[in-house]
């Protein structure tokens, strides 16, 4: 089920607050674990079991690790964990990756296992694989109680898209929460923003991306408006999703970590993942890239250490060669930048480090949505214009004036001024006009509901 | 004041979240949708096997949406944002220029061009050297509101040469200079049969039979006509008014199909009504129709080949021929016309729209 579906939207959604609202406060978290088993089993009902035995391995083991804490039985039982987690990730998701690489090296013919990705597996792998950890370092105690480690893992606004929750942001929550005014209306404003950058804004761009595809015309124009289309489509998809979890999140009083933090603004690469997708790089900084010793290590250590977690994030991203490229690009140039390009860049003024991020940016995710490398190789010459085909054609003018005013507002909505902005009027005008534009929002998005289809989210094949 | 800005917020996204199902609740359930000319889902039957195997929640799915209280309201909604507020050209392939709906084709499908030529040189071929064979191309509407307003459009003159390099021992038929855009449904891709008489003179004039005397049509007005493309662009156009043009000749004429028992007649007003009011013209798509003209004063008959465009011109033909014999190769495989219809000496006249010759593979 996706956020963005009359289903989840006029059934599941209602059917869930209600039942929440009214039974005891020591059923919730029953009711929400059984409704969050209940949205991935719509989507995913053969691996609703996956994601059972994922959520009790982590509990059995956490458990152990605790009543033998500071023992050599804990570090197995952490080893443990993390290999059953990451045996689950490594075949759902990696195997026919290592079998076609073999295949590539080797030029053997081992078939393929063709098993279907279940939706959300890296995220609440990795949700289940840090609360074993963090329990193993005694940053939180085990939960003893199967139903609230449950709703811990599976709970719908965040189970198949992120943010990645770690057990300790909402370990008092889970036991023990409360909802008021400010936080129940500021999550149903936060969660109706993003769905409207999701439906309005996203899916637009997305289908902008698909003519492009379908389309004859290979001109530079066309190239770079796809380009443009799918810079904004994945991070208003993303981000879109992000601020319904988080708005879901504070109906149901949980508190999510902000996972997007206008990201297009950044003038380094190293900002950038400062501000992309948050609870990922945190996930990768505090488990991997620490433990190996972080920046607090001999300089080549150092740089093996980005290097490590760059590949590791590409893949995280896709069982696919375009996506490790993509993860160690931006390897390279993080490590460019703390070796010396940031001192370069800050002399340059406000301007040209934006450029400079965006270009990178643009290019970056011109290679991630590619479908292969040569197919990457491809449509990066087209946007830098080194195919030799022409500038413009009939196609990518008549789509960039259809598209002209989406994109611009949209440029728009990725820095802080529209926020800025609403929140520098009165309070009488807000009160008036915050209630209209989720309104309006709820009736547009509707609308675009009910005549499309099925519009599934970008995030889902990770 | 902020109390009152958070209640409301909260009581607008309740109304929405609430309200709307429970309008869908209490709404009965509608069986088709005119505007957009389908049955619609119906409520699945809850099933174990259904549950498991997911189909039940699929369908739920489409019922759902399918369903949704004021659907064509809500879609009306979006395209109009789409063109008024984000100044879109087109939404899903769909345009407005000058009061007329259109659908974008934007390029020549190569393999089903190709391949529509194959197929209609295959038909010419296995014709009788009796046969005078004719061919001509229907402009779509494109034509007139694509090509002169900026929307990306097929290469008409590429289109029109390559037919006349391609297609062999057929006598071309122009029929591009005859019309323009008002010449054609303001919500439909369908030309208007009251503004067919150039047509129609080019058509006899080629083929050497006489010309109807036009001013003996009267013409009857069936109102409103919602075109193809006013349902699935969800766009507030004004409907049409569809105008059939009958006559004495129209009137005796008798109607046989190989797909319905029992005869029919040129005009079937009753089917106005239905899922496409356009189905008023030889009541719409069929395989292999005959109509007869008892009384015509010639022996000569006409093969025409055709699409749906056929149906609203083959009865101003009516009066030229004796009988009239039209063929859908969408629906009527080309392998069988020779135990079906009888071409000794007839007139053999292929029509066919830009679209369908752009989308060919339908032929069989």
């Amino acid at each position: 089920m996706v956020f963005s579906s009359v289903p989840f939207l006029y059934v599941f959604l209602p059917v869930v607050l209600l039942c929440c609202f009214v039974v005891p406060k020591r059923f919730k978290n029953l009711v929400l674990l059984a409704a969050s088993l209940f949205f991935y089993y719509y989507g995913e009902r053969a691996y609703t079991s996956l994601l059972l035995i994922s959520s009790l391995s982590d509990y059995l083991h956490s458990l152990y690790i605790e009543k033998h804490r500071g023992t050599q039985r804990a570090k197995i039982a952490l080893v443990s964990s993390i290999a059953v987690n990451l045996a689950l990730l490594g075949f759902f998701k990696y195997a026919d990756f290592l079998i076609s690489t073999v295949n590539s090296l080797l030029r053997t013919s081992i078939p393929l296992l063709k098993v279907p990705l279940p939706i959300g597996i890296s995220f609440f792998t990795f949700q289940t694989m840090s609360y074993t950890i963090d329990v193993y370092r005694g940053r939180v105690h085990a939960q003893k109680n199967l139903v609230t480690m449950g709703t811990f893992v599976c709970l719908f606004p965040q189970l198949v898209a992120g943010p990645i929750v770690r057990y300790s942001d909402i370990t008092l929550e889970l036991e023990q929460r409360s909802t008021t005014l400010d936080e129940v209306s500021a999550g149903a404003r936060r969660f109706v923003v993003g769905l409207a950058k999701k439906v309005l804004v996203a899916n637009a761009m997305g289908e902008l991306c698909g003519l492009y595809r379908s389309a004859g015309e290979q001109t530079t124009l066309f190239a770079l408006l796809y380009a443009a289309a799918f810079t904004i489509q994945i991070y208003y998809d993303f981000s879109g999703y992000s601020d319904m979890a988080i708005g879901l999140g504070l109906l149901f009083g949980f508190h999510f970590p902000e996972n997007f933090n206008y990201p297009y603004l950044s003038r380094s690469v190293s900002e950038f993942w400062r501000r992309w997708h948050m609870t990922l790089g945190g996930w990768f900084r505090d488990y991997v890239y620490i433990p190996l010793g972080g920046n607090r290590v001999p300089r080549l250590l150092y740089i093996r250490n980005i290097f490590v977690v760059w590949a590791l994030t590409g893949l995280w991203h896709g069982a696919a060669w375009n996506f490790v490229v993509w993860g160690l690009l931006f390897g390279v140039l993080l490590t460019a930048e703390k070796l010396f390009l940031d001192k370069w860049l800050q002399k340059c003024g406000r301007i040209l480090p934006h450029v400079y991020v965006m270009a990178v940016v643009v290019l970056s995710f011109v290679l991630f949505n590619a479908s292969s490398m040569q197919g990457a190789l491809a449509d990066i010459a087209a946007v830098l214009g080194l195919t030799g085909a022409p500038f413009a054609g009939t196609l990518s003018l008549y789509y960039l004036k259809s598209y002209a005013v989406l994109l611009a507002v949209s440029v728009v909505g990725c820095t802080p001024w529209p926020k800025k902005l609403a929140l520098a009027l009165p309070e009488g005008v807000r009160a008036v006009l915050e209630p209209v534009a989720m309104a309006v929002l709820l009736l547009l998005v509707t609308a675009y509901l009910v005549d499309g289809s099925f519009n599934p989210f970008l995030y889902f094949r990770f | 004041m902020t109390k009152i800005r958070q209640w409301s917020t909260l009581a607008v996204c309740a109304l929405f979240l609430f309200g709307l199902p429970l309008w869908h609740l209490l709404s009965p359930d509608e069986e088709f949708s005119k505007s957009e000319r389908r049955r619609l889902e119906q409520l699945p039957e809850l099933t174990l096997s259904g549950v498991v195997g997911g189909e039940y929640f699929e369908e739920m799915e489409d019922y759902l949406l399918d369903q949704f209280p004021k659907r064509d309201a809500f879609r009306s909604v979006k395209s109009v944002f789409s063109f008024s507020v984000l100044r879109q050209k087109d939404v899903g392939g769909f345009y407005r220029q000058g009061g007329h709906l259109g659908k974008l084709e934007t390029a020549l499908d190569e393999a089903q061009f190709s391949y529509g030529i194959r197929k209609l040189n295959e038909v010419r071929e296995a014709l009788p050297k009796s046969c005078a064979v004719y061919y001509a191309v229907i402009p779509d509407k494109n034509v007139y509101l694509a090509q002169p307003n900026g929307y990306p459009h097929i290469d008409y003159d590429d289109m029109l040469r390559r037919l006349r390099e391609g297609l062999e021992n057929m006598t071309e038929i122009s029929l591009f200079d005859l019309l323009d855009a008002n010449d054609y449904y303001r919500t439909d891709a369908h030309w208007r049969q009251e503004n067919l008489e150039p047509v129609v003179s080019r058509i006899t004039q080629a083929m050497g039979v006489p010309t109807p005397d036009w001013s003996s049509w009267q013409p009857q007005e069936l109102y409103p006509f919602q075109g193809v493309y006013l349902g699935q662009s969800a766009l507030p156009v004004e409907p049409d008014t569809l105008v059939y043009l009958g006559n004495d000749v129209t009137d005796a004429s008798q109607v046989s199909s190989l797909e319905a028992s029992g005869g029919s007649t040129v005009y079937t007003p009753d089917r106005f009504s239905g899922m496409d009011g356009y189905d008023t013209f030889l009541s719409g798509a069929q395989a292999l129709l005959t109509v007869e003209n008892p009384l015509a004063d010639t022996d000569r008959r006409l093969i025409l080949f055709r699409d749906s465009f056929g149906s609203s011109l083959a009865p101003l033909l009516l009066e030229s021929y004796r009988e009239i014999t039209l063929v859908d190769l969408r629906y009527f495989s080309s392998s069988l016309l020779g135990d079906y219809v009888d071409f000794d000496g007839a007139d053999v006249l292929f029509l066919y729209s830009t679209s369908i010759l752009n989308s060919a593979m339908l032929f069989k």
